[in-house]
């Protein structure tokens, strides 16, 4: 089965676990002056995210995400297309247009490791009563 | 049927023969017509001292110092990490962060504040993915005694030029549009001059940042200006020369005379900033 990693600027290292997920996946990035604006990327971000790309084994394709991501699919019989998981909205519409574009594509997203991993959402109403509750997993139990 | 296939996507390079290249080709494929504004600033430099790559963050993380860290983050020369970037870009992970800093103390409690500070990464990245919305709406009303009406939409053009006329500010915003960076504290100046002292709306400002910073996050950056308005906390931030004076090193003119605006007491900024607000007590 053929699959793509479609890495984004959220995601810019080879231990992403999206890498070990599928280590015969070719990794791209789609670079998108247009998506780069709507998401208030200026121009020494966009040379700060160049920089990470020059340093992974990873395709990098002018064009937005939809486009590219669909002639690439044409091209190389594409079933499953892989991607970092985000809370940024911008990227989810990202994500969805994909989809819109690729409707009988598998499209799976995959975290990052975990920074902690409470047994029952937190409270996030403000920043101490999250900790608290997450202070000894942050700390790997050591001192607490 | 079959359909006409799509166009070939036009691959990008890998290799560039200098840094000053790979900036040109980045304006290039970039265009933008609102960067030209910012631009007027002299000292604006196109690219960061902060170089991506993982290499770059190795190096950086082989650098931290938690104790430092925890003793003097809060000075602008202080032992301040600047791992955000790469945080923020994945990088690095915040978990392997971690995992660094306790290595390098003798007790764990020596990291712990390094640790918490990660934590409020995490922290917000939850908070933006359980409400998106919150980003850029008020979570709360502003607790200045003004309504979010009375709040300017648009960020004047001296501020987004660092010509305000008030000389710590007006260094800071040089140091941001010179480097895409800036340190926290310095941030939060800013951003409690822009809305308490001109009266713009905060999402005002939280848009100039992301544009201008390299580690700029969403989440933590607009929900720290919502900290400061006071529409995610329970009162305004803000600071008075004095407090500049402590936490800034020589490169920042902190002369009364330079910083007029900000040369009061607390207790006459909060009349002079907030004549409408009801005193609760303390600051």
């Amino acid at each position: 089965m053929a699959g793509l990693i479609w890495i984004h600027e959220e995601a810019l290292r080879s231990s992403h676990p999206i890498v070990s997920s599928a280590p015969d996946f070719p990794a791209v990035f789609c670079w998108d002056a247009d998506y780069m604006r709507r998401a208030d990327i200026g121009q020494k971000r966009q040379l700060f995210i160049y920089e990470c790309l020059l340093e992974l084994d990873i395709e990098i394709y002018q064009g937005p995400a939809k486009d590219v991501l669909q002639a690439l699919a044409e091209q190389r019989a594409i079933t499953e297309i892989i991607v970092p998981d985000t809370p940024s909205p911008i990227l989810l519409a990202e994500f969805a247009a994909v989809q819109s574009a690729l409707p009988s594509m598998i499209f799976r997203r995959v975290p990052d490791h975990p920074f902690v991993t409470p047994t029952a959402a937190p409270d996030l109403g403000r920043f101490f009563r999250y900790w608290n509750k997450v202070r000894k997993q942050a700390m790997r139990h050591g001192g607490v | 049927m079959e359909k006409n296939l799509s166009p070939e996507p036009k691959r990008l390079p890998h290799e560039f023969a200098s840094r000053d290249a790979l900036i040109d080709f980045i304006a290039q494929l970039d265009n933008a017509p609102d960067e030209q504004a910012v631009r007027s600033h002299p000292a604006e430099r196109r690219a960061s001292p902060i170089i991506g790559g993982r290499k770059a963050a190795l190096a950086a993380l082989g650098q931290i110092d938690p104790v430092a860290y925890a003793a003097s983050r809060n000075h602008l020369d202080g032992a301040v990490t600047r791992l955000s970037a790469y945080i923020r870009h994945g990088v690095l992970s915040l978990g392997e962060v971690r995992d660094h800093a306790l290595t390098v103390v003798a007790t764990p409690q020596q990291a712990e504040k390094f640790i918490q500070e990660l934590a409020w990464r995490d922290y917000w990245q939850r908070l933006y993915a359980s409400t998106p919305d919150a980003i850029w709406t008020d979570i709360e009303a502003y607790k200045t005694g003004f309504s979010a009406d009375d709040y300017e939409d648009d960020l004047p053009v001296d501020i987004a030029a660092g010509k305000t006329g008030v000389a710590c500010i007006d260094g800071f915003i040089g140091m941001l549009l010179d480097t895409g960076y800036l340190h926290n504290h310095a941030r939060l100046y800013v951003a409690a001059y822009v809305v308490h002292w001109r009266r713009i709306k905060w999402q005002a400002g939280a848009r100039w940042f992301l544009q201008q910073l390299i580690d700029a996050d969403p989440a933590s950056n607009n929900l720290s200006w919502q900290w400061v308005a006071s529409t995610f906390s329970n009162k305004p931030y803000f600071f008075n020369l004095e407090n500049v004076a402590r936490y800034v090193g020589p490169d920042i003119d902190v002369t009364p005379a330079a910083n007029a605006p900000l040369a009061h007491s607390y207790e006459r900024l909060e009349t002079l900033l907030f004549p409408h607000r009801a005193p609760d007590g303390e600051r």
